[in-house]
């Protein structure tokens, strides 16, 4: 504003009479503002409730879909175990056989039990045992008997070991021994080794019968390695902090996968995204002097093109019989490609600029970090669909207005598993 | 007591919003009188710009005087109007006015305020806009060009028209 003196009289004289004002308050005008007031907040109430049912749709439809799995699962663990106990009760009866099997050998239920525990490695013979198998390092014990019975001890530890293979076969079937007692059973070389691996297998038996995932179960997952991706979805972006958000932009894009492991891959992706966001004055920072008369505007609109070039590692967390649930978190660069500001000054105007469009081609590298967690799906045996929300929080300023920008939506994507 | 009313509305209660409306209402209209046609588009275009201040309570820096804040975006809002009814303005010129009727022959101090208010609404909104933003907000023309989305020099043409046209409508009329 300026602070030149009008030495012109009738500009004097005006600018003295404008002050010299005496105006009723009128009733009706204030009923008028209050009726506009009324509608305004009905229509933020109505937005707001839209909202807050819209959050709790969300929040009861992810909890049904996990209790739905949840339940799923259960079923199938119970069906599981019942197969478990009719087949141990099945061999139980008839069977003398597996009474030469050390206690607990085949106790499906505890298979993360620690080896250093089982009995399977007991060091120390039963005493009470009359033919017990012998250990390879307990040949050199000086114990004759043992000696004596090397090869027989060796046939029946292969037996032994057979039957950790092949435990239903191994009890219906006839051996040498059969009918004899086996408590104390030491082979540290061999069987805790083999045991362990038996309960791997059978944990992962288990699993697979969950419904979980095993190499089994989903041969592409093991074989493709590159996989690439047609991405989109809306993207929902803010400066300073994580509210005010304005009308939703897109993004739409590729990708490309590497699979590091079975559950960790390294993807990047270059994606045309169109963001579009309100700033208040503190939040947008132009070039120093823009705002040449002082003052910044109230709100600035902003809606930018860009490229938005993420690399982020991708973590499988659990699997299901054909999708999983991933998370994934990495970093973004942002090649700037349009630029459009356009300021409303509200109660600060004072002659500034209407706008500012251009296209600045500017890049910033690494300049926000990327977070998801997405729900895979396979349609096919190397195609899957994806959904994959995200947050995009600021590492540094982007912009021609140098603007902490924030970003959340939903990555909608279709992944063809090439190799 | 300005600032319990202020945080009232932040509270968006509508007490405190009615006191504030009452409070500045004439200070307000003094404004919008000025930019308008008439007193109704007067109080319109405050009622505008009150329903700014009341959704945009939160961006208001207590440590600054209220007055200008509201001032500002009065004076904002009354140039947003004039943007609005930029096509709907019909040209009135001299001629157009000399043909109103002769008032009270009265010299200029003795003029009220009504009278000056009146003076300013039967210049064309164009003209009018510029002598209000230069003479009375005190803007410089590079600012009004700007505002206005005009060049340098219509702002300047339009403030002399203006002074031209109020000067001739008080020989006509009051002297």
């Amino acid at each position: 504003m300026s602070n030149e003196q009008h030495n012109d009289p009738l500009e004097e004289f005006f600018k003295k009479k404008v002050q010299e004002y005496d105006i009723e308050y009128q009733e009706e005008d204030w009923l008028k503002l209050e009726r506009r007031l009324d509608a305004a907040e009905a229509d933020q109430n109505k937005q707001s409730y839209w909202k807050r049912y819209s959050a709790a749709a969300a929040v009861i439809l992810l909890l049904s879909v996990l209790a739905y799995y949840t339940y799923e699962q259960q079923q199938k663990i119970d069906q599981l175990n019942e197969r478990l106990t009719r087949s141990e009760q099945v061999t139980d009866p008839q069977s003398k056989p597996t009474e030469i099997l050390p206690e607990g050998l085949f106790n499906f239920s505890f298979p993360a039990e620690s080896s250093d525990n089982h009995p399977l490695n007991r060091s120390e013979p039963n005493p009470s045992s009359n033919n017990n198998i012998v250990d390879g390092t307990q040949n050199n014990s000086g114990n004759t008997q043992r000696e004596e019975k090397l090869n027989k001890d060796s046939y029946q530890s292969t037996i032994v070991l057979a039957s950790l293979s092949d435990p239903e076969k191994f009890i219906t079937e006839e051996t040498p021994f059969a009918g004899t007692k086996v408590s104390g059973f030491a082979g540290k070389d061999l069987t805790p080794r083999n045991a362990k691996n038996q309960f791997t297998s059978i944990s992962n038996a288990t699993k697979s019968s969950n419904g979980f995932n095993t190499k089994n179960q989903l041969p592409r997952r093991e074989t493709s390695q590159f996989t690439i991706g047609l991405i989109g979805g809306p993207d929902m972006s803010t400066v300073g902090g994580i509210s005010n958000f304005y009308n939703p932009g897109y993004k739409i894009g590729l990708s490309a996968e590497y699979a590091l492991t079975k559950n960790l891959a390294i993807s990047v992706g270059a994606i045309h995204s169109r963001v579009q966001y309100t700033a208040s004055g503190n939040d947008y920072n132009p070039p120093e002097g823009y705002w040449s008369y002082g003052a910044v505007p109230q709100e600035t609109v902003g809606k930018c093109l860009l490229i938005d070039i993420p690399i982020s590692l991708k973590y499988n967390v659990l699997h299901f019989d054909d999708s999983r649930i991933f998370a994934s978190g990495g970093v973004s660069s942002y090649i700037m490609l349009n630029e459009d500001y356009r300021f409303d000054y509200g109660g600060y105007s004072s002659g500034q600029p209407q706008r500012w469009q251009e296209r600045t081609g500017t890049r910033h590298w690494m300049s926000n970090a990327v977070f998801s967690l997405g729900y895979e799906m396979d349609l096919k045996s190397n195609i899957s669909l994806r959904i994959e929300p995200f947050i995009k929080v600021p590492i540094q300023e982007v912009g021609w207005a140098n603007v902490k920008l924030y970003s959340m939506g939903s990555f909608i994507s279709v992944n063809y598993n090439i190799f | 007591m300005i600032k319990e009313i202020i945080q009232g509305c932040q509270k968006r209660q509508r007490k405190s919003q009615k006191e504030l409306y009452k409070m500045f209402y004439g200070y307000g209209m003094s404004i919008t009188l000025r930019y308008a046609d008439s007193r109704e588009q007067a109080a319109e275009v405050l009622n505008d710009a009150f329903m700014k201040v009341f959704t945009n309570i939160e961006k208001y820096n207590p440590n600054r005087s209220f007055k200008p804040w509201l001032r500002q975006i009065i004076v904002n809002t009354a140039i947003n109007q004039y943007h609005k009814n930029q096509n709907k303005f019909q040209k009135t010129d001299l001629e157009s006015i000399n043909q109103k009727p002769a008032r009270k022959q009265e010299v200029l101090s003795g003029m009220s305020y009504d009278e000056i208010i009146e003076m300013v609404q039967q210049l064309t909104p164009a003209y009018r806009t510029v002598f209000n933003l230069y003479v009375i907000e005190g803007f410089k023309h590079k600012e009004i060009a700007d505002m206005l989305d005009i060049a340098v020099g219509t702002s300047k043409s339009n403030l002399s028209k203006a002074k031209k046209n109020l000067q001739s409508i008080v020989e006509k009329n009051f002297i």
